[in-house]
């Protein structure tokens, strides 16, 4: 009997146990986490859940009745100190649990940048649901709040409060914002509509640092020598791959766990997947850490086929969703900054995909309040044939024409 | 009690009961009956995707703009789907049948 070990409650780790059980591994699954929390989704907590509209209760991965039918034992606030490679097991300082196969998903945690005035009572970061309650049990009208960064959490947590009744500004340092994730042109189309909507957004802008009356935030100072007063400054300003277990195992690791395509290292007794893993990608000759839930439902069934000796899962586009006051965004792929632009629809009835191309070929979409096109267009997008890329702008002609042609 | 009779993309059925008020998706995906729920419900990724017979369409909650928009241009849809994360269980649903859409890929 073999006995599986998995690091890691969240998106990808409990997907690896559930593959696994699914692919027909009939050994023990322990599934640890160091939260308190059952396994719960993170995305809402930046959105639906601060607003209150999605319940804790909603945020849960899978019911505890679920994950007992399937003989997963999910044992919470358990922190791994320690994979001891030679003896196949990992310890906490009090357990010690046995392995045949080790699946490492330990994610991240919010980078915390170094500024002057950081560890002020009022500054947060969001990853986990008490960073969540803690925001917002913060949030009402006036409050003021200047976010660091720019990126997908940044504008969600932008959008949310400004919701919410509070006076927003955003910092960015690039000169655009969702500058790693979207071409330029939809992040000009997001800093429209958050300022139409009260956001301010400050662009190609960095805090100096942050001031505090009495232990508690009261305002920050960028490096243009503005002063924003604030009642709560929420950095986010990207995730810190959560590698340390690995490291110190000798596992190579560089900003994150080093995995093939298989989501396997270098120890053949251990994977690793989700937001913690930098996977070397044959396609663009690449290493990759892709922080999203797809990505690691994905390397979640890879790894478990793996240890199963079951056939992979076909390989897929990358994607991503995000949901910004009343708007939806979903992209599939990976743009460059310098690809060619198709737009098909109007951004100003903010109803329309953008599609991205190199060489005659798309490399993404963009869909933004357009579900049902975004699900023809990822596949078009995953195709990588010749398209007539032009007419891809003609809405009178539907999507779904081009996956027959 | 509600009633459900699922039928798996297989044609295995299963049978579930749930609780008044329940989230239909949250119950097939903590069930066995194969829907992933990736996006756990922010009407993004059809994973939850089902068919639920013509007569259980008018007692079902009206479907709004983003399910219509997503059902209107996915490859398998008819006009008995509907996205179970869209769905909370009633006692009028008693003794629904669904059947598993395919993956849409």
């Amino acid at each position: 009997m073999a006995d599986a070990v998995i690091i890691g409650a969240g998106q990808a780790g409990i997907q690896a146990a559930l593959s696994l059980r699914a692919m027909g591994f009939d050994g023990r699954v322990r599934l640890l986490g160091d939260e308190a929390a059952a396994p719960y989704q993170r995305p809402p907590l930046s959105k639906g859940f601060l607003l209150g509209k999605v319940a804790e209760s909603e945020l849960l991965l899978r019911s505890a009745h679920a994950l007992s039918g399937q003989a997963i034992e999910w044992l919470g606030q358990t922190r791994v100190r320690r994979i001891n490679r030679p003896g196949r097991s990992v310890e906490t300082d009090t357990q010690r649990f046995s392995y045949d196969a080790l699946i490492i998903a330990t994610g991240g945690r919010a980078h915390r940048p170094e500024i002057e005035g950081a560890s002020l009572q009022g500054v947060e970061t969001l990853r986990s649901i008490d960073d969540a309650l803690r925001i917002r049990s913060e949030l009402a009208p006036g409050k003021r709040l200047v976010i660091l960064g720019g990126g997908y959490i940044g504008l969600e947590v932008a959008a949310a409060s400004t919701q919410a009744g509070c006076k927003v500004v955003v910092v960015e340092g690039a000169s655009r914002v969702l500058c790693r994730v979207a071409p330029p042109a939809l992040s000009q189309f997001f800093e429209k509509e958050h300022r139409a909507r009260g956001v301010e957004i400050e662009l190609s802008s960095t805090i100096s640092r942050i001031v505090g009356t009495d232990g508690k935030v009261s305002a920050v100072e960028l490096e243009s020598d503005r002063v924003l007063p604030a009642d709560i400054v929420l950095l986010a300003t990207g995730l810190i791959a959560n590698d340390e277990l690995a490291v110190t195992a000798g596992l190579p690791c560089n900003r994150g766990i080093l995995v093939n395509e298989w989501a396997a290292t270098e120890d053949p007794r251990i994977f690793a997947i989700g937001d913690v893993a930098v996977q070397y990608h044959a396609q663009t000759q690449a290493w990759v850490r892709m922080e999203s839930v797809a990505n690691a439902v994905w390397q979640g069934k890879m790894a478990a086929s793996c240890v199963t000796s079951s056939p992979p899962p076909l390989p897929e586009l990358p994607w991503f969703w995000s949901d910004q006051f009343d708007i939806k965004l979903q992209i599939a792929g990976l743009s460059h900054p310098e690809d060619e632009i198709i737009l098909r629809g109007d951004p100003g009835d903010a109803k329309f995909c953008m599609f991205t191309a190199r060489n005659g070929v798309l490399t993404s979409v963009s869909a933004v309040n357009s579900p049902g096109e975004f699900l023809v267009a990822k596949r078009l997008v995953a195709a990588r044939r010749d398209l007539p890329l032009a007419a891809l702008r003609d809405r009178s002609v539907a999507l779904k024409q081009y996956l027959l042609d | 009690m509600i009633k459900i009779s699922v039928c798996r993309r297989g044609g295995e059925p299963l049978s579930l009961t749930a609780k008044e008020g329940e989230n239909f998706m949250h119950l097939l995906r903590d069930s066995e009956a194969g829907v992933e729920a990736i996006c756990g419900g922010a009407c993004s990724c059809a994973t939850c995707h089902v068919y639920v017979g013509q007569q259980w369409l008018e007692k079902l909650p009206p479907q709004c703009d983003q399910e219509r928009d997503m059902l209107g241009d996915m490859l398998f849809s008819r006009p008995d789907s509907r996205l179970a994360c869209q769905i909370h269980l009633t006692a009028d649903l008693d003794g629904i049948a669904v059947e598993v859409a395919p993956p849409e890929g």
